[in-house]
């Protein structure tokens, strides 16, 4: 419950945040105007498709997007946005891959040389250092999220909740799964479905409701999706396999892997999503 | 560990970069001959020099020198508000930024907001545009999102993370998923299934006596006691403050009972430093054949409180 009270918070503070840039649109020149409703539309935006998930913290370097438009708003009117060139240390508070913080970098330099003919040449310097310290201190709280981050990611369900794990899970279980079915004599798959990018959250939460409880969900890429299946016989296992393919929407492809023939010491998660179909066929 | 050796290394870093900033500053102004101002900057570097060998000395809290550090940045912008007739508004910034950057996210916001009126007592603030005070405000709001994107994945990950914070066992809620999902696995493929529940009797005391040190260390020497003598399939979890869940998927009850003793001895030849040798009291709770889910853990519960009490 704390969590989608942070949520919301959070969602308050960025539609707050818009409204006051909204405010500070009268008598700007249309340049700036512009960039300001942009900006606007920006904070709007990522308020409404905020979620409380990890969907979305992968990849996409989606912290360009502040830098670009903050760069934008100082570059627009300089004498009038001067105070946003603090903004950039708050920025590099933000986890980022490396070329994003070297861009927000750049960035900042260029905007604190726009305002630079307002402040006078020691004043200029003074500034410099005084961002440059803050964004040091950024960097370290940065950081901490980061280790944080780092050492819980490799355990981590997905989404709040659902039975939903990272690739590098299904390797640990893999291995421990194949013990555990050897002893107890009950037949495992692994069953891979390749699904449309677009189509991928909502089939993993469709297949974690379709599968039981104690068979865990997969996402091994943007595409791919994989379950273990544990059934009582082989028979059963096709019968179980064809049920879920009907009630999945028609253009998913998939593939199984007998649990018995993996070899877990030469297996990456890369290998396994990119199985080619005629691998799969000499296993059956 | 190493990895929160960075964060730290680049606080020292800021901190001695904001030691040289102060002082390259107090020496600007004796060459410009402004001694009046030059007072509040060179007792300012005294002070974060503090600040400094506050950070790298061990033992102290790391709030100390972070509002050492803010109240230095307050004082000096204020002063230079005070005796400097031309600043720029900009500055402004710098003490509102240094506020998020430092404290917890509802002191930062509180200050801002307290402080916020206070500015305009100057002449070079109260003299700019009007359409300023929104950019303030604005940019207050701005400031804060990036704090809220932290809270928010700190929330996210300890939602999503299955481990207990203190030690290397699931947390109740994982544990109780993983117990349902076992228990619907022993009724599909005709299995049996058995449950040790673990007390720990000592934790509370620990805790009490010799702090929190104590009471991971007495955690930390049960799980991994526990883990290292189970099945890779075999599930730990947390239950409750001092008491344990180990499930035991495909296991008998004289099996279950077997773990038990094994379990008992392993764990009495186990001596931690401050509370001596680790006591645990060790009790088999097996699901009868025909009872539902809930009924069962509210049994393993009552097993729990029993264990306490004896």
């Amino acid at each position: 419950m704390q969590s989608k009270y942070k949520i919301r918070l959070l969602r308050a503070n960025l539609l707050a945040a818009a409204v006051a840039l909204a405010l500070w649109t009268p008598a700007t020149p249309p340049a700036a105007a512009f960039v300001l409703w942009l900006s606007v539309g920006w904070l709007f935006i990522t308020a409404l498709m905020l979620d409380f998930s990890h969907r979305r913290s992968r990849g996409l370097p989606w912290q360009m997007v502040p830098g670009v438009l903050l760069l934008s708003l100082i570059a627009a009117a300089p004498e009038r946005h001067g105070i946003l060139i603090w903004a950039w240390a708050a920025l590099m508070m933000l986890p980022q891959s490396s070329w994003v913080a070297a861009f927000n970098l750049s960035a900042a330099l260029i905007s604190s040389v726009m305002i630079a003919p307002l402040l006078d040449g020691s004043e200029f310097i003074l500034l410099i250092c005084a961002l440059l310290i803050l964004g040091l201190l950024a960097l370290s709280s940065a950081q901490q999220l980061i280790d944080m981050n780092g050492s819980i990611r490799h355990r981590l369900r997905l989404i709040p909740g659902l039975n939903l794990w990272a690739a590098e899970q299904l390797v640990r279980d893999i291995s421990r799964e194949q013990t555990r079915c050897e002893r107890e004599g009950v037949h495992a798959e692994v069953f891979i479905l390749h699904v449309k990018r677009h189509q991928l959250w909502p089939t993993a939460q469709k297949l974690c409701e379709l599968t039981y409880d104690f068979e865990n969900v997969y996402r091994l890429d943007s595409t791919t999706l994989a379950t273990l299946m544990l059934s009582r016989s082989p028979k059963e296992a096709a019968q179980r396999r064809n049920q879920l393919l009907a009630d999945l929407p028609d253009n998913i492809h998939s593939e199984h892997l007998e649990l018995i023939n993996i070899d877990p010491a030469t297996l990456s998660v890369f290998e396994m999503s990119k199985l080619p179909t005629e691998q799969v066929q000499e296993t059956i | 560990m190493t990895e929160h050796h960075i964060s730290k290394r680049l606080m020292t870093l800021a901190y001695s970069g904001s030691i040289l900033l102060m002082a390259g500053y107090s020496l600007w102004l004796y060459a410009m001959g402004d001694y009046s101002d030059l007072l509040i900057p060179a007792f300012m570097t005294l002070l974060l020099m503090s600040a400094l060998l506050m950070h790298i000395g061990p033992g102290l809290k790391s709030c100390l020198p972070r509002i050492v550090l803010l109240c230095c940045t307050y004082l000096v912008v204020l002063s230079t508000f005070h005796y400097q007739e031309q600043v720029s508004p900009i500055w402004l910034g710098l003490p509102i930024t240094a506020a998020f950057l430092l404290l917890p996210l509802w002191a930062a916001l509180l200050i801002n907001i307290t402080a916020g009126p206070l500015w305009w007592l100057f002449s070079s603030v109260a003299s700019a545009p009007p359409a300023f005070i929104v950019g303030y405000v604005a940019f207050t709001l701005l400031l804060a999102l990036p704090r809220w994107e932290h809270a928010r994945r700190r929330a996210l990950l300890r939602a999503t993370d299955p481990n207990d914070s203190d030690c290397n066992a699931y947390h109740i809620d994982t544990l109780k998923e993983r117990l349902q999902s076992e228990f619907q696995r022993a009724a599909m493929l005709n299995q049996q299934l058995a449950l040790l529940v673990l007390h720990l009797p000592q934790l509370d005391m620990a805790g009490e006596q010799f702090g929190h040190r104590a009471q991971t260390a007495l955690l930390g020497a049960l799980c991994s006691e526990v883990n290292s003598r189970c099945r890779d399939h075999d599930v730990l979890g947390r239950a409750d403050n001092a008491t344990f869940w180990l499930v035991l998927p495909d296991t008998s009850e004289s099996g279950a009972l077997l773990v038990r003793e094994r379990l008992q001895r392993a764990l009495s030849r186990c001596v931690l430093v401050e509370t001596g040798q680790l006591e645990a009291r060790i009790a088999a709770c097996l699901p009868n054949r025909t009872e539902c889910f809930d009924h069962y853990v509210k049994r393993l519960e009552a097993r729990g409180a029993t264990l306490a009490n004896v």
